[in-house]
């Protein structure tokens, strides 16, 4: 009974019978939804990374925190630094962006950091030296595989390490902090010179021994008390937010914005769960800390 | 719920694969949470292999690959008047191996220590490695035909800028190539064009035939060839973990070994057989998931797309946790049960409508596809070279649309890991 109703309704009403070319039309505006909303747009907020980076919950929340002042932000995810500083080069669109002085091995940054286009830093990532066993000084003896970030400047970092610990320390490079920890977790290396080595610390993989940081971080040396005062021997991963096309009153407003939600809650717990070093200092302490990380 | 009426669908349309469906929901995919991304894919896939063997047995149609068993005994159980009785028995096996895949895959992901060293560069060159060897042998290409498009798949997969190793690699200093190819423009004008060409041009209209049904007697769980649950679920849970193949082979390899079997015993038992077969499919639907789970590999094309949108989410797979797969089991379980419910009575009309106007369901599909994506490129600043791009390999699609490009989108995704974890190796022993 069902099928002999249902050939019923589709010959005596026939409501399905679509010309290709209409349904073709309808359904391609149908994906076309969502273009309204994104031509409301005040700022664009350019990231140079993929969408899924450690970056994207805190450029979410802040474009968040923009939003309710009124600003409508749209966030593009270019995942390519070349095209993102082309990008913000190239036209009069008022932009936001984030960038990371480890980028610098594929591509500058848009623009010099100065006081007028900084918003503020982001975060830190230093790098950090940690290993399966209790005390560095415990690898001086016995051969051991080290993991690092990819990159010739922490290549050359982990080389000096090297031979000032151990020339028996093979150097094998990361793509990411994914790779690193299943590589230390199976056993696939001893020693690990790379930015996610807090998060491993935390998660009871490894014993953190030393950090490139401005700063001492709890606990830790400093990479330049093994190794020595050489060039980029405190050079961390830095990430920094600033502004293109931006009139001095809305770099005012996006700054205020940026001071109260870098003191919130949220905010530290976002840098909590990333295990990276919160930013701290003046905007010109900040500009210094910027520069150095680019040379 | 959305994973199971989709699925059905695609499991009834000849032709259109998951993947083709996918592409075309991606931005909503996107929209989705990680588990929910998952949940979908699995009670997708789930119900596009039910519902594929019920049009395959009641109508003849060729909805899914895997459903060639269903196809194929068809006609003695039809002589048999076991149609229904098979519909239920399937429906009933797939449930059963779907809980038994998921028990089987449960320790494998959360208890066994070993499983950890799997996850060593040298195991995940290895399993790249078998990927790449066994599209040379995927059975629809000549072996030549293979290796060309495994070629090109690995060139395509290389170009662009590798940040480990600092090299750029056939670039020609352009800013887009420097981020390499992008994965959507390779899908949609090597898989979903060529399919869209085919159903459009290459096909004759589906032709279905309300052939009156023979009424429905009572089924009992009794009736139900349990041995043939059995086998089908292990065969189909050991396949799923060969790569690339696998999956799609895995319902006709529990057919041969059930077929071989009952004729070592003098047995002629076309129910059993399919049982066997349809257990196996729903069973490797779950095993296909643990290279993902475990390693973050996708093995299967439809599950590469799932993969990229889960990337693109923040999702790494050391964060899928013991309860998100419970509620993943829970999902799965119900798929099945829901997709017999909805097949039962509403397949007749469902077939009839895909084949009175499978043209207009075939160019909706592909303008919310190609829409969607140029406009995920305008947003990326990216139209042109997308556009660019999607005209290449969409005329290349067609071109050799004979061809199955799975060994291509295979080794183009696996290129870059395939570079980079033999570096590794390289580092580590030389």
């Amino acid at each position: 009974m069902a099928g002999s109703y249902g050939n019923y309704i589709f010959e005596r009403y026939d409501v399905y019978k679509l010309n290709s070319l209409a349904t073709t039309l309808v359904a391609a505006a149908f994906a076309l939804i969502p273009l309204p909303s994104w031509s409301q747009t005040d700022i664009v907020f350019v990231s140079p990374f993929k969408a899924g980076g450690s970056t994207l919950p805190f450029i979410k929340d802040f474009a968040a925190q923009i939003e309710q002042t009124g600003i409508a932000v749209d966030q593009r995810f270019l995942g390519n630094c070349r095209l993102a500083s082309q990008i913000l080069n190239r036209t009069k669109t008022k932009y936001l962006y984030v960038w990371a002085s480890d980028l610098q091995q594929e591509c500058l940054p848009p623009q010099s950091v100065t006081a007028k286009n900084l918003v503020g830093m982001l975060f830190v990532t230093p790098m950090y030296m940690c290993g399966r066993l209790s005390t560095l000084d415990q690898y001086r003896d016995r051969p051991a595989i080290m993991g690092t970030n990819p990159g010739a400047v922490y290549t050359a970092l982990s080389e000096q390490i090297r031979d000032k610990i151990n020339s028996n320390i093979k150097i094998v490079n990361y793509a990411n902090s994914g790779a690193i920890k299943a590589a230390i977790v199976t056993g696939e290396i001893d020693l690990v010179f790379h930015s996610s080595g807090k998060a491993l610390s935390r998660d009871n993989l490894v014993t953190c021994y030393a950090a490139t940081a401005a700063e001492q971080i709890k606990g830790l040396d400093l990479i330049s008390d093994i190794i020595g005062h050489v060039p980029h021997s405190q050079i961390s991963n830095t990430f920094w937010i600033a502004g293109v096309n931006l009139t001095a009153q809305e770099m005012a407003n996006i700054r205020e914005i940026y001071s109260r939600w870098t003191k919130s809650k949220e905010f530290a717990s976002m840098i909590n769960t990333a295990a990276r070093e919160a930013p701290s200092g003046t905007i010109d302490q900040q500009i210094s800390q910027i520069h150095k990380s680019l040379q | 719920m959305l994973g199971t009426l989709i699925g059905i669908f695609v499991g009834i349309m000849p032709s259109i694969g998951g993947s083709f469906i996918l592409l075309a929901g991606f931005p909503f995919l996107l929209s989705l949470t990680p588990l929910q991304v998952i949940i979908f894919y699995v009670t997708f896939r789930i119900s596009s292999q039910f519902s594929g063997s019920v049009s395959a047995l009641l109508f003849g149609m060729l909805g899914e690959i895997t459903s060639y068993p269903a196809l194929k005994e068809r006609a003695s159980i039809i002589r048999q008047g076991d149609i229904y009785a098979s519909i239920f028995g399937t429906a009933i096996g797939s449930t059963v191996a779907t809980v038994l895949a998921l028990l089987l895959t449960y320790p494998l992901l959360f208890h066994i220590d070993w499983t950890l060293y799997l996850l060593r560069s040298e195991m995940v060159f290895f399993v790249l490695v078998m990927i790449i060897l066994t599209s040379c042998f995927w059975p629809d290409n000549a072996l030549h035909h293979n290796l060309g498009l495994i070629a090109v798949g690995l060139i395509l997969g290389t170009i662009g800028f590798n940040p480990v190793t600092g090299q750029e690699f056939l670039t020609f200093g352009d800013v887009y190539l420097s981020s390499g190819i992008p994965l959507l423009p390779v899908l949609i004008g090597f898989v979903a064009v060529p399919v869209a060409y085919k159903l459009l041009h290459d096909c004759a209209l589906i032709s279905f035939d309300m052939a009156r049904l023979p009424s429905r007697p009572q089924q009992s769980l009794s009736n139900i060839a349990w041995h043939a649950v059995a086998k089908g679920s292990i065969v189909g849970w050991i396949a799923g973990l060969i790569p690339v193949l696998g999956s799609a082979m895995s319902s006709n390899m529990a057919w041969r070994v059930e077929t071989w079997l009952q004729r070592k015993k003098g047995i002629d038992d076309a129910v059993a057989r399919l049982v066997c077969a349809e257990s196996a499919n729903n069973s490797a639907v779950i095993s296909v998931l643990i290279p993902l789970l475990l390693f973050g590999i996708a093995i299967i094309p439809s599950e590469m797309i799932v993969y990229h949108i889960l990337e693109a989410q923040g999702w790494s797979h050391d964060r899928f946790s013991a309860l998100d797969y419970v509620l993943v089991t829970s999902a799965a379980t119900l798929s099945v049960m829901v997709a017999y419910l909805l097949c039962s009575p509403w397949i007749s009309h469902m077939c009839g409508f895909f084949s009175r106007y499978h043209q207009e369901m075939t160019y909706a599909v592909l303008a919310i596809t190609l829409v969607s994506v140029l406009i995920m490129a305008y947003r990326e600043y990216s139209l042109v070279y997308y556009v660019v791009l999607l005209v290449l390999f969409s005329f290349l699609g067609i071109l050799f649309r004979d061809k199955d490009s799975t060994p291509l989108i295979l080794s183009f995704l696996a290129a870059e890991q395939l570079i980079n974890s033999g570096r590794i190796i390289w580092q580590l022993y030389f």
